[in-house]
This record gives C-alpha cells, structure tokens and sequence, in this order.
C-alpha cells in the first residue's frame, strides 16, 4: 500500500474527527476529484446523476490547496469511513483519479463556504465500536454534501462497507439510513 | 460415479450422457436395467424420515416446540409430498398417472418450504424423493410433462434450501466448512455452495462481475495482489471459490449489522467472503 493502512474512525478517536473537522470548517470548496479502483474511470459504470457512486475516495478541495478526503475502510468487522486531510494534491498511483468539479452537482457547491460538519455511526457488526459511516458538510448557500457508504441498486441506496456515495439531496441524505445505524445519513452535527 | 458400459436403449432422454447411471447421483437413484430409475433405498428412507417426523417422533436437532406451528407445517408438507412420492413410484410400474410424481416433489418442497428452524438435512432428504418421482415420471411418463416437474421440483429445492434454517434457527456462531454439503444442517448458508459462488458472478457494473468488482476494490487498498484489468472477474471469481471450498473456512453466522441473516465464510488466510440473508455474495474482507 502506498499509504499508512487506511483505519474507520470510532466513536473512541474524537481527536481524528476533530481535527478533520477543524480543517475544514470556514473553508472554501474550490473542487472535488473522484478515486477509483485501478483500471477503471468515472462514472464507468457508476451513477453519476442525484447521486454519486464511487469505488474509493472523495476528495474535496479546498481553498488553501488542502484536500479533504472520505474513504472506505475496513479493519476486520469494523466496517466504517476514514478520514485525512492532505496538504497536496498528490495524486495515489495505484487508484485512478477524475476531477468531477465540472459536473453539474459540484459545479453548483464550487465557492461555498463548508459552515457545519456532521456525521452518523454505525455499529456494523456484534461486538465493533460506533464508528463513522457517513459525513456531511453544510456550506453557505443552504446546500449540503453527504458522502456514505453504499451502492446504487436499480433506484436504491443500499448499504455497502466498501463503496461510497455522495448525496446531494438534503430528502435523499434524510431517507438513507442502514439497518445498523440510529440515524440517517444526513448525521448530527459535530460541536465546535 | 457409477456409469452404464453401453449406452442407454432410450437415446439421450436423460440428457447427453447416455451412459450415466441414475442421473448421476447414485445416493438418490437407482437403475438396475438402464429403462428406467427409481429412488434410491436412500431417498426412500427420506420420504420415511417425512413420515416419522409427521408422526411426532423425535428429530435430533434444535428445539423446536417454540416454533410449533411451522413445523407442523413442514410436516405435513414431508408427509404429503412423500406418500405421493411412493404412490407416483408405484404407478409408474402399472403405468399410471405422470402428474402424481412431480405433484409430489411440489409438495414435498412446499413441507421444505415452510421450515424455517427445522434441521435442514431432513427436508433435503423428503425434497431429494420428491425430485426422485419427477424424474420417475420423466422416464415413465411424458418427458415434457415430467422435465417441467423436475424443473420445478429442483427450483423448489433451492429456494427451500435458502429458506431452510434461517429465521433465527440455533445457528452456531462459528462452523468449519466441509466443502461439499449442499445445505447445512446447522445453519449459515442459505443457499448450496455452488448457488454462492453463482452469486459472484452477476454482473454489477459494465463487463464486471460483482466478484470481479470486489476484488477491483480491494486490490486498490492494496489487500489483493494485482492483476491486469481482463483478469478481475477470474481472479475474484477464484478468490470467492477457494474460500467457499477450502475445508479449512470458518463459517459465521452473521447476527447483526447490515446483513443479519447472512453467513461470511473466512478462508484459513484471512480473506474473507460475506454473503447476504439471500445468500448473495456482498463483498470480501480481511479479517485477522
């Protein structure tokens, strides 16, 4: 792996959450670039209309060059999302990245101001803590960006620990929600 | 296997193998002078199994009283499908009606069909004799008649074998897999090994299969080793098998989550395999 092994985050580690949170909190979304598996492209295959499907990352770019990327990951049963935030915009030589900032739903939040993050946990198998399955950000115009883990199946957002999907729809966010979370996608709001 | 040294005077009504001997499966059928095959010793015993159980004698296996009123009606489905069973074997021999043997294995499913905490093994052996009298009536009777009942009857058969022994049935948390039981009489899988490792092979997204897929994914976080693009669906195909096959895979059910109800099979190298409650193949895993 080119990086250091990808870990979801657990209702245990607020410090990782609060220090991505902290970064982008009062940023500027300037862009977004899609991960995906080796070989392939975006969309290839995946949705690219409400709803975004995605093999692997979501990385958001902010004004400062920062990118904040949302990653599946999975440590054994402990099935969740991670987090990072990286300086550059180094690409990852084994994924194929697109720049999906074009596309008319990122298009519309280019400029916003990320205002609010929230997040929704899951336990996802017996015995695994909370942790993290979904991520919004609130931005300045009342839009809102929800990436979480699952797949489009013929019209329907369906739970998948190694896949991701972004929302653009506040109802979509809001009526999201797998068996072994309390909340929907659309998650509670972090305090500052 | 056991095989004709000449081949069938009937031609290919069996199907391309005029030699095969007892639709290639001996435990089930017999055939002593290659006009026609009957059930088995074995699949008899099945039908009798049905019978006892109906009778209220006790089967070994999970505790079922507080699941009463089902397995009255897996019973009577046993008890039904297996007495038409032996009278359908019965009529073969004075020629008589065709429709009773595939009529028997639809109803002998249905008992199958209504269990869902009883051992698997004893409705797989009541629905293995009902299967037996559809293919007695195939070589009996109408071929087109009797082809359509054994369609059904085995169709039944795997949607019984996905519906047996869930439902929350006593499913041991962790089971070595042998490698070959089509059904677990303990539980886990709902469906045959070889209906899960079907499962890996829906194509999900362009050319590629969802085990394909799978191993795309996790190749990309550096879990699998590479492979070229052509290869993805072989190599995650090969993957999801030899971890179905290995004697070694541990078995789990899966309680709770996003998949309760499904079973995640978890190779002697820690790559896993999670299907869910239908018995389709979700994703793979490495679990330490």
């Amino acid at each position: 792996m080119s990086r250091e092994r990808s870990r979801p985050i657990t209702v245990h580690e607020p410090d990782r959450l609060r220090e991505w949170t902290r970064e982008l909190r009062g940023r500027h979304v300037v862009g977004a670039r899609y991960r995906n598996a080796p070989g392939s492209s975006w969309p290839d295959g995946n949705s690219a209309e409400a709803i975004h499907e995605v093999d692997m990352d979501v990385a958001i770019m902010l004004d400062n060059g920062a990118s904040a990327v949302v990653s599946w990951s999975m440590d054994g049963l402990v099935e969740g999302i991670d987090l990072e935030i990286r300086q550059n915009s180094g690409t990852t030589p084994e994924l194929e990245e697109t720049d999906v900032t074009s596309t008319p739903e990122w298009q519309s939040l280019v400029n916003q101001v990320v205002n609010e993050v929230a997040v929704a946990w899951q336990v996802p198998n017996d015995g695994c803590p909370n942790t993290l399955w979904a991520v919004r950000l609130s931005l300045s115009e009342g839009s809102t960006i929800v990436v979480a883990l699952g797949e489009i199946e013929g019209d329907i957002v369906q739970y998948q620990p190694d896949a991701l999907v972004v929302l653009f729809d506040e109802a979509a966010a809001r009526a999201y929600q797998p068996l072994a979370s309390a909340e929907t996608a659309f998650g509670t709001a972090i305090g500052a | 296997m056991e095989r004709f040294l000449s081949p069938d005077p009937l031609g290919f009504i069996d199907g391309p193998n005029p030699f095969i001997f007892g639709g290639a499966q001996p435990m089930y059928f017999v055939d002593p002078d290659g006009l026609w095959m009957r059930a088995s010793e074995l699949a008899i015993v099945g039908m009798l199994g049905g019978a006892l159980g109906f009778s209220g004698l006790p089967i070994p296996g999970p505790d079922f009283r507080d699941d009463h009123e089902a397995a009255i009606e897996f019973f009577r489905g046993q008890i039904v499908g297996a007495g038409i069973g032996l009278t359908s074997d019965a009529a073969l021999l004075s020629a008589g009606a065709p429709i009773a043997g595939g009529l028997g294995a639809a109803l002998g499913c249905l008992g199958s069909f209504c269990a869902g905490s009883v051992p698997a093994a004893v409705g797989a052996y009541s629905t293995t004799a009902g299967i037996a009298a559809a293919r007695v009536t195939m070589h009996g009777m109408s071929a087109l008649q009797g082809a359509q009942g054994l369609r059904e009857a085995e169709r039944q058969y795997m949607l019984s074998e996905k519906k047996g022994g869930g439902d929350g049935a006593a499913t041991p948390a962790s089971t070595t897999n042998t490698g070959v039981s089509p059904a677990s009489a303990t539980g886990g899988p709902k469906a045959g090994l070889d209906a899960l490792s079907a499962s890996g092979r829906e194509v999900v997204k362009n050319d590629l299969t969802r085990a394909g897929l799978e191993y795309q994914k996790h190749m990309g976080r550096g879990e699998l080793p590479k492979v070229s693009g052509r290869e993805l669906n072989s190599a995650g195909q090969s993957l999801l098998d030899a971890i179905l096959r290995d004697p070694q895979t541990k078995q789990i059910g899966v309680f709770s989550g996003n998949f309760p109800g499904g079973t995640r099979f978890i190779g002697p190298n820690g790559i896993g395999a999670t299907f869910d409650a239908k018995g389709v193949f979700r994703y793979f895993g490495v679990y330490p």
